[in-house]
């Protein structure tokens, strides 16, 4: 089911794992566990926009409310759901809590389905986004 | 970053997230990681009702992450892009390293 792993060029982390196992197997208990705490973290477009926002570093929550327009109330509730499911860490600095990217597999991912996505838009669905560029943010 | 091109470039890119963001359909797309399946088989592989895996694909398909060919009587669904199950896989070595890193703060 995997086999694929193994055509991965050795820039992936898949093939230097702390314990010498790292070939990734996906059951059908992970990929649940998956659906429920990952990838529903990803498909929400302001939680796409707070990750993004952490790009370039750790970033406090008025920091991150600022650069969006959006309320610090609102960055807070999604952070504190991206902190519950391991995407972002928090870090005091003095009087401020800075949050940050947990991994850059987590960017990495986001990119490549942005990617995908501007693929895709320059592809058969043209025309659905006529005005917006197929922007690849952060190249 | 700003405007509303950047807004909707976001929306779009949260239906992406969300084309993939369901057991079933993580599933399907698992299994057509070895190559083109008809809906049947993908039915029988992962002991799910045809009419189910047929919605799933209908969506995954709205999404432009699979896309279907005709054979003779058969239609066979496939991946559009690796891209798809590259970011399928760092986000599952994110949550296994995660898992990881609990397991051993925990021990």
């Amino acid at each position: 089911m995997w086999e694929n792993a193994r055509q991965h060029g050795p820039g992936t982390l898949r093939h230097r794992g702390r314990k010498g196992r790292r070939v990734a197997r996906m059951d059908a208990a992970g990929i649940s566990e998956l659906h429920a705490r990952v990838c529903k973290a990803m498909a929400d477009p302001t939680r796409l926009l707070i990750i993004n926002e952490l790009r370039d570093g750790p970033r406090s929550v008025g920091d991150v409310a600022e650069a969006l327009g959006i309320s610090q109330p609102n960055v807070s509730r999604h952070l504190a759901m991206l902190r519950d499911r391991g995407f972002v860490t928090a870090e005091r600095f003095g009087a401020s809590v800075h949050y940050g990217l947990a991994s850059p597999k987590i960017l990495r991912a986001m990119d490549l389905l942005r990617e995908f996505m501007a693929e895709e838009l320059g592809g058969h669905a043209a025309g659905r986004l006529a005005v917006a560029e197929p922007a690849v943010t952060g190249q | 970053m700003a405007g509303a091109d950047a807004e909707e470039i976001y929306e779009l890119h949260a239906r992406v997230c969300k084309g993939i963001a369901d057991g079933k359909r993580l599933l399907i797309i698992n299994e057509l990681r070895d190559g083109p399946r008809t809906a049947g088989e993908l039915t029988s592989a992962l002991g799910i009702p045809q009419a189910n895996a047929s919605q799933h694909l209908a969506i995954l398909r709205d999404r432009g992450i699979v896309s279907a060919r005709r054979s003779g009587n058969n239609v066979y669904y496939s991946l559009t892009s690796k891209k798809i199950t590259e970011a399928i896989d760092l986000l599952y070595e994110f949550m296994t390293e995660q898992a990881e890193n609990l397991r051993s703060l925990a021990g």
